[in-house]
Parts: structure tokens; sequence; C-alpha cells
């Protein structure tokens, strides 16, 4: 009967006016930031952290997860009616454009809505039924067993990252030496501070966001031309009911995405853009005939869809239970848990038990929420879509320099989200991918932690990480993981450079 | 970079050997520093034990990055950088953040609104003005009536 007084906990904190509020709110910035092309998730969720710092932790977190899940669900819309990538539904442009121009936008958006709407309701379930059984395990888990988490969540993160191993690598170092800036716990040795008092803090999460992801984006595509607006076509109601034929091949592809993506969200390092993407490649490769797909294949577009938004559910397993966040977005939540004096991990569900259980009871209200905007309100996003980026980045950039300065309240923190979009863009000019630097960041000053307090234990001798069997195992997992990731970075060279 | 399927990149051989040659000057000057800094024992790691671990890693994967650069045949066109948004989105967020405390966040959001819609290739000012209007109302809305942040609306 656990359980069941668990969930009725959730919905007593869900249920609250306040965290309704946050939750709405969530969600619909969320979508509204999905929807417009230019804004990821990664800098919705931070240039909102520092509103978090105003409210209550649950409402916080109840808002943040629905920026998160409220933003793939908008990335779609754009997707399909104009065909703009976005990073969590870049697949769903290959075939949901062509749909768009066969005049079955509407099918498709309505079915990406009822795909979503089944990836994150099982997503869900998977939370509830897992999470607290992995936090009952990790509670036995030892700072040698957390140093070789961390090593895995970094592994993973490499392995999964799109990019090179070699270029993901050299990303997660160079977070953790950003994360190095401030004062050494062990030994309150100030370091890399060059000086100035508010570096002894460390280099906050939210700012390297919002510059890598945030002013990064906008450089990059306040100087593009305007793309050729084309009017998205008018989406009636009649337009919006899928076929028989339609149902019958979506309905197991949406099933089938829901797995790969329920699977790829624990992984660390893999989040919501590799789930998408391996749901299509897989409907892809499972079909009888794969020409169909890029020419408006129903499947093509929802078990991606399914996928991510499963992804983006399970992942919040291995964030909450082990404090390892799976992806950038997840590393900015645990970042606005941290600042509210929360530390995440196993003990976070025993002893925030209304935190994690209210959490996962407005992740069912936000969904219901997002279904409603997206089947009678669709027209709205709709509209949305035309408005040109011209008028949109300067009004980004407002909140991002507003955001950043509510941090600290200190004008130093612009500059540096100034500095770090330069970064940024430079790294994005030189193929450098920003998620694994997020990652490292992370998680960086973890491993430090984790690593000097094994070595006090184990008395200075480095095979206590082989000698314990958890953190052994998990060790050679992510060595084979690691080794396999360069192999097929190499084979894949190879193939590349003969073609 | 250009993408394959699976959203994973290709890049040409000048973007590694500038990636990798920059690699390799952050992690030596990381190093310069983390040297500077007490090492410790096993037992009793110093500070500066685990940034000259990390400093030393990232060094040589910069050097792998550079040999690949070399070794590279494939090499792709590459977009070409844009100096206008650069310029305009810089100027603008600096002197967002030289105004906002000295003369309100109203100014410094005038400022911030005008100088980056420059970094459109067309700029349209009468459109500048009027969103630079309508923002400092909303963050005035946003911000000062509902969230009730310490901003002053002017300063002079």
């Amino acid at each position: 009967m656990d359980f069941l007084r668990n969930l009725a906990l959730g919905f007593n904190v869900a249920f609250t006016a306040q965290n309704l509020l946050y939750c709405f709110l969530g969600v619909t910035l969320g979508n509204l930031m999905g929807v417009i092309p230019g804004v990821g998730a990664v800098a919705a969720v931070s240039i909102l952290l520092p509103v978090t710092y105003y409210i209550p932790p649950s409402a916080g977190l109840i808002m943040l997860a629905g920026l998160y899940y409220g933003a793939v669900y908008g990335a779609v819309t754009g997707a399909i009616l104009l065909n703009i990538p976005h990073t969590v539904s870049a697949v769903e442009c290959l075939d949901g454009y062509p749909m768009a121009q066969q005049g079955r936008a509407g099918v498709a958006l309505f079915m990406t809505t009822i795909a979503s709407l089944c990836g994150s309701i099982v997503g869900i379930v998977i939370i509830a039924i897992f999470a607290p059984p992995v936090a009952a395990v990790a509670l036995r888990f030892e700072s040698p067993d957390y140093f070789a988490l961390v090593i895995l969540g970094m592994t993973g993160a490499v392995a999964l990252a799109r990019g090179t191993p070699l270029r993901s690598f050299i990303m997660i170092l160079t977070g953790m030496l950003i994360g190095l800036v401030g004062m050494d716990v062990t030994s309150a040795q100030p370091r890399f501070t060059f000086g100035v008092t508010q570096f002894l803090d460390g280099m906050p999460v939210a700012v390297v966001a919002m510059g890598l992801f945030g002013v990064a984006e906008l450089i990059a595509k306040a100087g593009s031309p305007p793309t050729t607006l084309v009017k998205p076509a008018d989406i009636t109601w009649r337009s919006l009911l899928p076929t028989q034929a339609d149902r019958r091949a979506a309905w197991p592809a949406i099933a089938r995405g829901v797995c790969i993506g329920a699977l790829f969200g624990v992984l660390p390092g893999a989040g919501a853009v590799l789930a998408s993407i391996m749901g299509y490649t897989f409907e892809k490769q499972i079909a009888k005939d794969p020409s169909r797909f890029g020419k408006g294949a129903i499947e093509g577009v929802v078990a991606p869809e399914a996928a991510a938004n499963a992804a983006c559910q399970t992942s919040f397993v291995p964030t909450l239970t082990l404090g390892i966040p799976t992806d950038p977005i997840t590393a900015v939540m645990l970042a606005a848990l941290v600042i509210k004096g929360i530390s995440p991990g196993p003990e976070f569900i025993r002893d925030h038990g209304d935190i994690f259980w209210g959490l996962l009871v407005s992740f069912l209200v936000g969904n219901v929420l997002l279904v409603i905007w997206h089947i009678p309100f669709i027209r709205l996003w709709v509209k949305l879509l035309s408005v040109p980026f011209d008028i949109l980045f300067p009004i980004v950039l407002v909140f991002i320099c507003i955001g950043v300065y509510t941090i600290h309240s200190s004008a130093l923190d612009i500059f540096l989200v100034l500095i770090f979009g330069c970064v940024g863009y430079g790294m994005r000019l030189l193929a450098f991918e920003p998620a694994p630097l997020l990652i490292g960041l992370v998680l960086g000053p973890l491993l430090e932690a984790y690593l000097r307090r094994s070595m006090i234990v184990a008395h200075g001798n480095p095979l206590i990480f082989f000698e314990r069997p958890i953190s052994g195992s998990i060790l050679v997992v992510s060595a084979l993981i690691l080794i396999w990731t360069f192999r097929k970075g190499i084979i894949r060279e190879h193939a590349v450079a003969q073609a | 970079m250009t993408q394959d399927a699976e959203g994973r990149g290709t890049t040409s051989a000048r973007q590694d050997l500038i990636g990798g040659i920059l690699s390799i000057a952050f992690g030596a000057s990381v190093l310069d520093h983390a040297l500077s800094y007490p090492m410790g024992s096993a037992l009793r790691m110093g500070p500066g034990f685990f940034p000259a671990v990390l400093a030393g890693l990232i060094i040589i994967l910069g050097m792998a990055l550079t040999l690949h650069g070399f070794k590279a045949q494939i090499a792709r066109a590459q977009a070409p950088i844009k100096l206008r948004p650069i310029a305009a989105i810089t100027a603008a967020v600096a002197a967002f953040a030289l105004t906002f405390e000295r003369f309100g966040f109203a100014a410094a959001t005038i400022a911030l609104i005008v100088i980056s819609s420059l970094g459109a290739p067309h700029w349209r000012p009468m459109r500048a003005a009027a969103l630079a209007l309508v923002m400092t109302a909303a963050v005035y809305v946003i911000f000062i009536a509902i969230l009730q942040m310490p901003f002053a609306l002017l300063n002079w």
C-alpha cells in the first residue's frame, strides 16, 4: 500500500494551486520555446532557472521539468510544418515535412501528439516503478562506487554524443576544467579564480548553459537571411483525423518508439535527442519498404516522437536517484536542486518524497495540458511560426541577460554569458558539441570529490575501484563502452574516407 | 559540419587542426596554473592533483586531434564566420551589462534591443523601436510587477 500512499502524496503536492500554476507555466513556456526556432530546451531551462530561486523547490522543479517535456512536444510543430530541425526533433523533419507538403500536416500533428502522450505516460509509469528500488540499491553505494558511476556517465556522454568520440572527450574535459573554478572543497584553496571573489563559488552552470546554448545559437541564427517563410497550411479540424491506414501503421510504431525511448532515456549521456534518432533508424530498418521513408511515412514521425518523450521522462530515473544527469537539461535541473540545498541522490526519494511524487504527478498533469494545447489550440502555435527571427532573437536576448543578472545580481555574469556565447559560437564553427561540456561541468566536481574521498578510505591504493564488486563492474562496463565507441568511430571514418 | 543520417558529423582537416591546437593551448595554460597548487600524495591529494591530470589528458587528446587533422583527407565546405551578428550581439549584451545598474533596466533593455537588432541582415529601425518599447513594458510586468525583483526602472 506504500505505492498508493505515495501516489496520494504526489496528488496532494501536485494539485496545490501554486504547483498547478508553475506546471502550467512550465509546459506552456516550454512548448513556446520548442515551437520557436532557435531557442532550445537547454536555453529555456537555463533562462528560467533563476526564477526557481524565488519559489519553493517542488514548484521550481515542476516548472523546469515542464519546460523540458513541453519543449519536446513543441519542437515537432516546426519540424512538420516548416522543416525546421530542432535538436530534439531533427528526424521528425524527414517524414513530417513531406506529410505537410502532401496536405497531411494535420494528421502528422495529431498523431505526434498522441505519440508524445503515450511515450510520456509509459515513461512516468517506469519512473514510478523503477526509481524507488534503484534508489534503495544505491543507498549502499560508497565513494568508489559513485566515482565509477560518474565515469560511466561521462563514458555514456562520449559514446552517445553527436560528433566524433575524440571531440566529445575533449569537450567533457573542457567542462571539467571549467568546473574546477572556485574554492577547492577539501583544502579551501581557491583555484583558477584569478582573484575574482565571485568565482570562489564556482562557475554557475546556468551561465555556461545560457552562453553555449542560448547566445551562441542566437549568433549563429541571427545573421542568416530570413528563411523564405512558407505559409503553414491552414489546419482545419477535419484534417486532424487520421485515416484507418494511418492508425494501423502508427500504433505499432508508437509502441516500438516508446520501448526504445524508455531504454535510451535511462542511459547516461543519451537523452531525448538520441532516443528520437534511434527510434527513426529502427523504424526504417524494420520497414517492409524502407523507400517510403523520407516521403511522408507516418511511422517515421510517430516513432521518434514517442521515443523522445519516453526518454525525456525516464531520464529522471538516473538524475533523481543517483544524482547523475543524462543530458545537459537534467544537468541544469540538478544544479537547480543543489542551489536549493537539496542533494539529488539515493536519499532524495526517501527524504524529499513529497517533491519526488509531486513531480511525478505533475508530469501527468503537464502532459494532459500539452495535449489540450496541441489539439484544440494547434492553430495558435502555427501562427507563432510565422514570426520572423529578427524579432525573436532580441526578445530572447533580453530574457537571457535579465535571467543571468538575477543569479548573483552581478553585471559580471552578463559579461560571462557573453564570453561563453562567443566561445560557443567558435566551438560550433570548429564542430565541437556543447552538450558533453555541460555534462563535464556538472560531473567534474563530483568526480574529483569521490576520487579524493575514495583515496582517503583506501589509504591511497587505487586498486580499491576494482576490488569493490559494484565499482569494479561499472568500470569494466565503462571501459567496454569506450573501446566500442572508439572502434566504431574509426570504422566510420574509414567508411567516410572511402566514400 | 555536415551530418549523416544519425546526426553525427564529419569534420574538415582545418577544423581538426585549429581545434586540436586550441585544446593543447588551453590544456597547457591550465597545467601551468595547476602546477602552482600543492600536489599532495595519493592518499591525501592536494588541490593541484586533479587539475593537473585533466590538463595533461586534454593536451594528449588535443595532440591526437591535431594529428588527425594532418592525416585527414576529407575537407568540406565550412560555414563562413558571421561577423555582423557577433559584433551586434556582443555590443548589445555589453551595453546591457554596463547600463543596467547605472541607468536602470528600461535604458538597458532599449539599448540591448536596438543594438542587437543590427545583427539581422536587414535593419528595420521602426520595428526595433517598437520592439524595444514592447519589451520594456513586458520586462516591467514580468520581473517587477509579478516576480517583484528589485530592479530600478530608470536611474538618472
